[in-house]
Order: structure tokens, then C-alpha cells, then sequence
């Protein structure tokens, strides 16, 4: 798949994961394992791949209750993707959108 | 009597009102009867100007007094004075700061409107204080809009539930009576809303609006005049607006069948009152698709078009969206587009006759343009009508997805032959999300109803188009649909 139609893939899996709420929990922790792998994967996707994918991680994260408990075994891992990305990561842009899922992420810990 | 109004104490201040209550009671030779402010009160109509609005100046100071029941007494002793002197000040009162105040004020604009009879006279009233040029504040400093949607609200609980279906009608003329009077008059608009919703009750009121809106419409010229004023789009407005305050039952009421749907096309073998004017969905169709129309005249034209019977609105727009597509006709197909959307917005799946699967004619059309790389060789054409187009087919494609997802299982699943276009291949698509996902996300170049190969150059811009369907389908999905949404796509994409 081209990364245009990635990036494009990520945006349509935020969309629908915000839209659906609750729905989305059985998904939940298959999305937010590639999402994270997305989010790492520095050399392979390109940025507006990586941003689709912390924002499609920001919309779970940030969903509904039955999905935000679906990932509570996931969080760890996830933080730990994002706290790296935001303090490494070459794109401006990615840095920013993951500094402030950090921080949320660590006050709710 | 007047003095005790002003008394310290606020049993003396209430029977002060009441004894006026009386008083007016038996000036109307209704001495012996029990004093029942609520009853309607003949006797108010023949006060002197002069009285009435000395009555009126020393009571409303009342509907700010402490003491609930003296503001019920003095909501209940204006509701007998005359329109004409009492609902202005009642009006601008709605606007107070102290909401005791408002309450009482709403209260006695109610009673005014109760008691005085005929209902067409008390809507008359109202109409004249509130479409008068309002001051830019109220009497104590509140503002003036405010003011006015309360008395809107309070016009629509009166519609609710203290008129009698024989006192409809000559109300509903009174009503097109002022809308006529001030096409441009947004507040009418807003007053004709808040009743529609009663007047649009299945039997006689609705009948009778919808003869009144054909009466307006066939009085019209077909199409409008090139050098007409700017306020003719009001005029041309006017009947469509009153149309679209009706509830959606409206356009399936039979008592008005015959100004509805009297047309060859929809199957009607009578004529249509008016001297056999065209009905209102033969005017409604051909409206939205004039080009020579003001564009509000057609974007409303459209949406009404989408409430029309399902079994006359789905064919006729199918026939009007494919021609216009095949002709290359973009205003006119976005038209279509959005008359489709706004039926599918109002009844979903009910849209389509019968509930059957979208045609594959039209999926291959609306696909058609998603694919349209001809703007170059089309010197009427411009990328921005084709972008424009293209949102209209997306919108339509998701509206179509959302009420596929929306349905009941199954109802979706049978497949039937529409009658469709002269290659003969009229079938149904049961499923109209899942091929639109394999695009969005590479698993093929083009959904199964698209028969020519995409161009190369052409293929990411409707990979992005698909995606766009998706994600609008996801806006407009309903709850009921969001659990076969989330399981046909978040799989799908993420693998």
C-alpha cells in the first residue's frame, strides 16, 4: 500500500473509532498494538503515516469507557512508544501530537 | 380598586384582582356567575379602548409582584383585555431579567390568546406586535429578540393544545394571509415553524396548508422572470417555506393526494385542482433542476423533493440523477444529489421503495464521476463544479452506506430488479460499503459496478474519494449502526 493510502487508512480508522464508540472496544487492542508499531516504525512509514496513527491512538485513548478498559493492559506499552517518540523523533509535528498524549497519559496513570 | 394594587399586603393586592375580575364580569351582564379568570371573557371585548388600556397600564405591573398567586390572577385578568393594547407590553415583558416576571408575562399572552376567539383573530394580533419593528431593548433592559422567540414558544403551546380542527383552516389562511403580506419576514418564517408541527397533523389542517401552499405555487409563473427584482426570491420562497415547516407525514397524507401527486409520472389519473396546475411534486422536481431558479429556490426545491412518498421521489430522482450524469449536467445532477441525501437524511433505508439495495445505474453513475477526468474537454465545465459534484456523490454514496448499515438484517439482502436502464442491468447492491473499502484501501482499483478500467492518474484521487465515503458514512451513521460499522471496517482496515 502506498503511504498516501496509509496515512489515508490511519485517518478512516480514526474517523470510525471516534464515530463508533463503545463499538470499538473489541478492536480496540488490535488497533492500539498497530498503531504503536506504526508509531516506532521511524524508517519504514513516513510521517504523515506516523501522525494518522497517534491520532488514531489520541481518539481510543480518548474514547469511550469501555474501550479506554478494553487497553488498560495495553497502556503500558503504549506510553512507553509515546513518551520515545515525543522526545526523539525527527518530525516536529509527530513530537508535538505525542507530547500531549504523554502528558495525558501520565496524569492518568 | 386601583390603590388596593398597590397595598402592602398580598392578599389585598389578589383580592383587588379579583373583584376587578368580577367587576368586568357583570359589566358584561354575567353578574352571579362565579369569579373564573380563566373562563373566556366576552365582556373584555367591549371595554372603551380608553379603559381597556387603563386596565391594562395598572395591572401589569402585577406580573412582577412576589406573591405567586396575585401574578396567576393578574396573568389570567390581562388574558381578558384586548390584543390590541395588552400584547405589546406582554411581549416586551418576556424579555424581563427577573424570570418571575417572564413566567407570568408568558402566562397571561397565553390566556390572551385562549380567550379570544376566533384563534385566526388572536394569531392575527400576535403576528401584527411581533412582526412591528422592535425596539432595541426592553422595557427593562433585556433584549428584543429574546423576547420574541418566547413569544414564539408561547405560540406554539397555545397550537398544541387549544385549537379545535374546525378552527384550523380559516388559522391557516390567516397565516399564508401575512406570509404573503411580508414574504421577507424572517420572524413569520420562525411563527409558521413553531406551528407547523400541528398544523401539519395528518387530516384536515394538513390537507388544507398543502392546498393553500398549491394554490401559492400554481399562482406562480413556471419559471421565474430573468429581470425580476431581488425580492421575488422571497416570493418564489414563500410556499416552499411554509412546505417545508410541515412534518415529514405531510407528504403522505391522502386527504391531499390530489395537489400532491397528480401527475402521469407518479401514476395519478385525475387532474390537479387550479385549472390542472402542475402538483406540488412535478413543481418541486422541476424547480430544483432550473437553472434560470435562484439558488435558495432550488437548494429548498431539492430538500422538499427528498420528503416526497418514497415510491414517487426515489424513481423520479433516479431517472433525473442518471440523465443529468449521462449529459454531464453537474448543477443539475448535484440537485438531484441533494434531494437523494435529503430523503435518505429524513426515511433512510425507507427511502428506496420497497427498501431494496441502491440500483447498480446509479452506483455506476455516482462512481462515474469520481472517476470524471474530462474537465479539460468540456469548456463548461470547471474543477471546482466537478469537486463540488464529486462531494455531492460522496455525500450520497455514504448516506446510502449509513442506511444499509442502519437497516434491519436481512432487509437489506434481497436483491430485486428495479427496471432499470436499456443495457439491462438492473440489479441491486446489497452491500455497498465493503467494495468502496477494498478501493479505499488497495484490495482493488475499482468497486464491481464500475465496468471501465480506472486511469492510473485517476486511481489515487478515488481511492481518496472512497476513503471520504467511509468516513462520512461513519458521521452519519445512527447508533444502530454503529456495531456493523465497526466490524466491517476497523478489521478490514487494520489488516
Amino acid at each position: 500500500m502506498p503511504p498516501t493510502a496509509r496515512a489515508g487508512a490511519y485517518q478512516l480508522l480514526f474517523a470510525t473509532a471516534y464515530h463508533v464508540g463503545a463499538q470499538a472496544a473489541p478492536f480496540a487492542s488490535d488497533l492500539v498494538a498497530l498503531a504503536t508499531r506504526t508509531l516506532r516504525a521511524s524508517s519504514q512509514e513516513d510521517a504523515a503515516t506516523r501522525i494518522a496513527a497517534a491520532k488514531l491512538l489520541t481518539a481510543l485513548l480518548g474514547g469511550d469507557a469501555a474501550v479506554v478498559e478494553a487497553l488498560a493492559g495495553s497502556l503500558p506499552a503504549v506510553a512507553a512508544a509515546v513518551r520515545d517518540v515525543a522526545c526523539m523523533d525527527a518530525s516536529a509535528e509527530l513530537r508535538a501530537v505525542c507530547e500531549t498524549l504523554a502528558r495525558a497519559l501520565g496524569e492518568n496513570a | 380598586m386601583f390603590d388596593k394594587l398597590g397595598a402592602p399586603s398580598d392578599v389585598t393586592r389578589r383580592n383587588a384582582l379579583e373583584a376587578l375580575s368580577e367587576a368586568l364580569a357583570r359589566g358584561a351582564g354575567q353578574a352571579g356567575k362565579a369569579t373564573m379568570p380563566s373562563a373566556p371573557g366576552p365582556a373584555a371585548q367591549e371595554l372603551s379602548p380608553e379603559y381597556a388600556a387603563l386596565l391594562a397600564e395598572k395591572i401589569l405591573p402585577c406580573l412582577s409582584d412576589t406573591s405567586l398567586p396575585t401574578r396567576g390572577a393578574a396573568a389570567a385578568l390581562l388574558g381578558r383585555l384586548s390584543p390590541s393594547c395588552v400584547l405589546p407590553p406582554l411581549v416586551r415583558l418576556l424579555g424581563a431579567r427577573d424570570a418571575r416576571t417572564r413566567s407570568a408575562a408568558a402566562e397571561a399572552l397565553a390566556a390572551v390568546l385562549r380567550h379570544h376567539v376566533p384563534p385566526s383573530r388572536a394569531l392575527a394580533a400576535l403576528l401584527a406586535c411581533i412582526t412591528a419593528p422592535q425596539e432595541a431593548e426592553a422595557a427593562d433592559g433585556s433584549a428584543g429578540d429574546t423576547s420574541m422567540e418566547r413569544a414564539i414558544g408561547v405560540l406554539g403551546k397555545w397550537a398544541a393544545s387549544h385549537i379545535a380542527p374546525e378552527q384550523w383552516p380559516p388559522l391557516i389562511d390567516e397565516l399564508v394571509r401575512a406570509l404573503t403580506a411580508a414574504p421577507s419576514d424572517p420572524v413569520l418564517v420562525r411563527c409558521a415553524a413553531a406551528l407547523g408541527p400541528h398544523m401539519g397533523a395528518s387530516g384536515g389542517p394538513c390537507a388544507h396548508v398543502l392546498h393553500c401552499v398549491h394554490a401559492l405555487l400554481a399562482s406562480q409563473p413556471e419559471a421565474p422572470q430573468a429581470s425580476a427584482p431581488e425580492s421575488d426570491v422571497f416570493v418564489r420562497l414563500q410556499p416552499l417555506l411554509l412546505l417545508r415547516v410541515l412534518p415529514l407525514d405531510a407528504f403522505t397524507d391522502e386527504l391531499a393526494e390530489e395537489v400532491l401527486y397528480s401527475a402521469a409520472e407518479f401514476g395519478a389519473t385525475t387532474e390537479a385542482p387550479h385549472g390542472g396546475a402542475p402538483c406540488i411534486a412535478s413543481i418541486l422536481l422541476a424547480r430544483m433542476c432550473d437553472a434560470n431558479e435562484p439558488a435558495e429556490v432550488r437548494r429548498v426545491s431539492a430538500e422538499l423533493a427528498g420528503r416526497l412518498r418514497p415510491d414517487v421521489a426515489w424513481p423520479a430522482l433516479l431517472s433525473r440523477t442518471l440523465d443529468a450524469e449521462r449529459a454531464t449536467d453537474f448543477p443539475r445532477l448535484r440537485a438531484c444529489l441533494f434531494a437523494a441525501c435529503a430523503a435518505l437524511a429524513a426515511r433512510g433505508a425507507a427511502a428506496i421503495p420497497g427498501s431494496v439495495p441502491p440500483s447498480r445505474a446509479l452506483l455506476r453513475a455516482l462512481t462515474g464521476v469520481l472517476v470524471f477526468d474530462g474537465v479539460a474537454d468540456n469548456a463548461a465545465l470547471t474543477e471546482e463544479e466537478l469537486m463540488k459534484t464529486q462531494m455531492g456523490c460522496i455525500d450520497c454514496l455514504a448516506m446510502l452506506c449509513a442506511a444499509q448499515l442502519a437497516a434491519a438484517p436481512g432487509a437489506m439482502a434481497r436483491i430485486e430488479v428495479l427496471g432499470g436502464d436499456s443495457q439491462g442491468d438492473a440489479e441491486c447492491v446489497a452491500d455497498v460499503l465493503s467494495p468502496l473499502l477494498d478501493v479505499a484501501t488497495c484490495a482493488r482499483d475499482a468497486p464491481p459496478w464500475h465496468d471501465a478500467p480506472v486511469l492510473p492518474a485517476v486511481l489515487p484521487s478515488l481511492r481518496a474519494c472512497c476513503a471520504n465515503v467511509v468516513i462520512t458514512a461513519s458521521k452519519h451513521a445512527t447508533s444502530r449502526a454503529h456495531a456493523p460499522l465497526a466490524r466491517r471496517v476497523l478489521p478490514v482496515v487494520a489488516r
